[in-house]
């Protein structure tokens, strides 16, 4: 057992040493483009992810969405599925939420866990698609799920231009639907601040997801047809159904960030739930998967590494007040944290020497 | 990634030990016979945790063949990989005629005139022979190719050794002695003067062996040094080789002059204790009809027919082997009756059930036990612990499964590791697997205990039918007897076992009754007491063939 505890410390010393890696190349890029030092940029980074309540609060809210979707793309990993359709299982998550909040008459405890399985179910179907077309038809996940994402954004976009459009106007952007009832919204957890019960039912997923994969026949079947499909047939295994029950889950979860922002922030229904400060190409979902990636693929991994990067989300708002330093930086940084964890899996295979 | 890591440690041994000297180009130029042309001295490997290798002397002269023999893990790989400037040894030295060389790259090697046939040949098939063999040369007419030039040097060196080979063919269009050739001449064509040969032997056919022989002998007599590594397959090397080196846990335990020796005594030194070569074979009282298989055609990967109208039977306590040269329908038949493939016509009955195009859940809970050809990618889940990998079938059965929901007897929720971690460690410990933990990831495992994995998970379900797919491949000799004995005592308790295998002495001295497969067809099948060697060789070759009703 030694041996392992050893690898899991030198992974995550490896982990955290290529994250300031390109923490410092990302610093660097700070000050040719803006001439503030790095320094003092990260020192308004961390203010603004850790600096007061108002910080935590935002880190974690943005924390919540991105460790959805980085445990629908580790979920689908561990199978050798490479799940690309964060985004659409999103915004159907986030359909499904709205219409269970906005049409079922319950109380609200009640409708919040019909809000959640609505959701689930909503993006699990999107994900089964493209289980099943892997599946059956051997089509490659990656290409369906990347554009079954653009389907859902066009569906979405069109429901709420038309016949779910809203009262409402956001000045300078879409439109939105009704609002939800106060009952169907996820309780926030301080008074004046937006941290709602989401990171902790996604804490929770996480935990779940980890006892699914290591400690039921059906978690081991997953990896075992992940790491070997052939082996997986030999031993009996049916490929097939165990391929589409892990898109089931994976497009479900992911979808649950949907509910978390329909349901926890927004209230309504917008087709700019999955993206961030209208970068269409920079949303939750290329977060999520650089989240799965540092995590390592791993389900309790993820909880950290999304926090890392909600940190990054939140804090790069207070460098755009402070420092006038454009809020792209941080998807430098996301992308330079990406760069350097892939490059660097070299470092983090090497054999650890006794 | 293996490579990977290898290249790294290639470039930074080559930044520490190099120092810009470069390996001298023909060295081995006019060497007369009889000249040592290449000295080993007291090479010694290690790697964390194990001396692969140990102070190793060794020494080859001009038109010698000097073969090196171990067990698997004796060392051989390490030393070849020495040899051929893949590792740099912790210590020692080599010398070429004399000179002390480094070695940093395989590129050394070749310049100096070492060549090397590997066990898995090193070919591009959808090429020709020849556009194989000038691959990554300068041409004479750079940068265009000289193919004719080529074609004719070809042409010259295969008649000179009798290395019949057509240069123009592809290589997936050639059998598997003729792409050794291929290997071959590719090697002379660079120039070796030095041949390194792995496992030369073991992928061909009793005629192809013979052939193979008379070209070493006549390549030797033209003043080639030969060293051929050796696991097993003794008696062909011992017929051609002048001497012989036995290597053991990383030792030379012995050199030899191969006249004055014995297969037997070797084959001692080898393992370090009295083997006996052949199993007891025990008559055991055949039983009812376990696995019949009728006018069985399947296609094969490419879509091409694999098997063409298959027909045999085994009965309990029967083995039935299958004879012939891999690729001709072995791995197909394998794959059909145990439900991994789709039969196109015919059918697969075992204990009296049609089980034709059933799913490979059904075979395996109606009894079938598998051993499968593919041990690394079909027989274990390399990244999954040794414990794991000993429930793959069972791990949704008791006692593996927690009883925490027992009202709901049907709920298989919770996998019980602590029962799972049980059974693996009686099994590692009733088959003799060398393992640090039952923890530790599969494919830290050697060859020989991945296989005894594999027999130990499918023997202890008790399978009534046994598909045993080249079970000592590639094995060391007490690995292979083991796992022979243990397939003895499973026959003894009434298994029917359908032994396919490519080593004919193995088919031979195992089976009751033997088929054997040419082109996806049995072209004979007899009682192992009646076969004769060279008739299945025959047979093998697809020269021969019995009527069909001969059975």
């Amino acid at each position: 057992m030694r041996i392992f505890e050893k690898r899991i410390l030198w992974e995550i010393a490896i982990l955290v040493l290529l994250v300031f890696g390109a923490l410092a190349v990302g610093g660097l890029i700070i000050y040719i483009g803006t001439g503030v030092g790095p320094l003092t940029a990260y020192g308004w980074l961390v203010k603004g992810a850790f600096g007061n309540a108002n910080a935590v609060s935002e880190t974690l809210v943005h924390a919540c969405p991105i460790l959805f979707i980085a445990l629908g793309f580790v979920i689908a990993g561990r199978c050798n599925l490479w799940n690309i359709g964060g985004d659409g299982q999103l915004l159907m998550g986030g359909l499904g939420a709205f219409l269970a909040g906005y049409y079922l008459p319950l109380p609200a405890p009640l409708l919040l866990v019909a809000v959640l399985a609505s959701a689930f179910a909503f993006g699990a179907v999107w994900g089964v698609i493209a289980g099943f077309l892997k599946a059956k038809l051997k089509v490659n996940e990656i290409v369906t799920t990347i554009m079954l994402n653009f389907i859902a954004f066009f569906i979405i976009d069109w429901l709420v231009l038309n016949p779910m459009r809203g009262p409402m106007e956001i000045v300078g952007a879409q439109s939105m639907s009704d609002l939800l009832p106060q009952s169907a919204w996820l309780p926030r957890l301080i008074g004046g601040y937006r941290l709602h019960v989401g990171i902790f039912v996604a804490i929770a997923v996480a935990i779940l997801a980890y006892i699914l994969l290591w400690r039921t026949p059906f978690g081991y079947r997953v990896r075992a047809i992940g790491y070997s499909p052939k082996a997986a047939e030999y031993s009996g295994m049916n490929i097939t159904r165990n391929l589409m029950l892990v898109m089931v889950l994976a497009g479900g979860i992911s979808a649950l960030a949907g509910a978390a922002e329909v349901s926890g922030i927004h209230h309504a229904l917008r087709s700019d739930i999955a993206a961030r400060g209208g970068y269409a190409s920079v949303s939750y979902m290329a977060t999520g998967i650089i989240a799965g990636m540092l995590g390592r693929l791993h389900p309790l991994g993820v909880i950290p590494s999304s926090i890392f990067f909600g940190a990054l989300i939140s804090g790069g708002d207070v460098m755009r007040y402070l420092g006038g330093i454009p809020y792209t930086a941080v998807f430098v940084l996301q992308g330079l944290v990406f760069v350097f964890i892939v490059a660097g899996e070299i470092l983090i295979r090497m054999k650890v020497r006794r | 990634m293996l490579d990977l890591t290898r290249k790294i440690r290639n470039v930074v041994s080559r930044g520490r030990g190099g120092k810009g000297r470069r390996v001298q180009k023909g060295l081995l130029e006019g060497v007369k016979r009889g000249e040592t042309v290449l000295e080993m001295k007291g090479i010694t490997k290690r790697f964390p945790g194990v001396i692969a290798n140990d102070h190793i002397d060794f020494d080859i002269k001009a038109g010698e063949i000097h073969a090196i023999l171990g067990e698997n893990g004796a060392g051989k790989t390490t030393l070849m990989n020495v040899l051929y400037g893949l590792y740099q040894p912790d210590e020692g030295e080599i010398r070429v005629r004399g000179k002390k060389v480094t070695l940093e790259s395989p590129k050394d090697a070749i310049d100096l005139g070492i060549g090397m046939v590997h066990q898995h040949f090193m070919i591009v098939p959808s090429l020709t022979v020849t556009e194989n063999i000038v691959l990554g040369l300068k041409s004479s007419r750079e940068p265009l190719l000289d193919m004719d030039r080529a074609e004719r040097k070809i042409v010259e060196l295969s008649k000179k050794y009798g290395l019949k080979v057509d240069p123009k063919a592809k290589i997936w269009q050639l059998s598997v002695g003729e792409q050794q050739r291929v290997e071959i001449i590719k090697a002379l064509y660079r120039h070796a003067q030095i041949l390194v040969l792995d496992e030369p032997t073991s992928v061909l056919t009793p005629p192809e062996v013979k052939e193979f022989m008379r070209v070493l002998k006549r390549m030797a007599r033209d003043g080639l040094a030969i060293i051929p590594f050796i696991t097993h397959k003794l008696p062909e090397v011992m017929a051609v080789s002048n001497r012989v080196t036995v290597l053991r846990a990383g030792k030379v335990v012995a050199r030899l002059k191969t006249k004055r020796t014995k297969e037997r005594d070797l084959v001692k030194k080898m393992v370090g204790r009295e083997v006996l070569f052949r199993v007891k074979k025990h008559r055991v009282e055949k039983g009812k009809m376990a696995l019949e298989v009728k006018r069985l055609r399947a296609l094969s990967d490419r879509g091409l027919p694999a098997l063409k109208d298959v027909s045999f039977s085994v009965r309990e306590g029967e083995i039935l082997g299958i004879a012939g040269v891999a690729g001709n329908g072995q791995r197909e038949l394998e794959e059909v009756i145990t439900g991994l493939r789709k039969a196109t016509k015919g059918k697969v009955i075992i204990r009296g059930k049609d089980m034709t195009n059933r799913a490979p859940k059904e075979f395996i809970d109606w009894g079938v036990g598998h051993i499968p050809e593919d041990r690394l990618e079909r027989g274990l889940v390399m990244d999954f612990s040794v414990a794991e990998n000993l429930v793959l079938e069972t791990h949704s059965k008791q006692p593996f499964i927690h009883k925490w929901f027992l009202p709901f007897e049907k709920r298989r929720w919770f996998l019980n590791y602590d029962e799972i971690k049980k059974h693996a460690k009686k099994l590692i410990k009733d088959y003799d697997v060398i393992t640090p933990s039952v923890d530790i990831p599969t494919r830290h495992l050697s060859g020989g205990n991945l296989q005894r994995l594999i027999l130990a998970r499918e023997l202890s379900r008790k399978p009534k039918v046994l598909i045993a797919a080249q079970p000592t491949r590639g094995l060391d000799v007490s690995s292979a007897r083991f796992i022979r004995e243990k397939l003895f005592e499973q026959v003894k308790e009434g298994t029917a076992i359908l032994l396919v295998s490519e080593d004919l002495d193995e088919t031979m001295m195992m089976s009751d009754r033997i088929a054997v497969m040419y082109e996806g067809e049995v072209v004979g099948l007899m009682p192992a007491a009646r076969a004769k060697r060279e008739e299945i060789g025959l047979m093998m070759a697809g020269v021969k063939r019995m009527s069909k009703k001969a059975s």
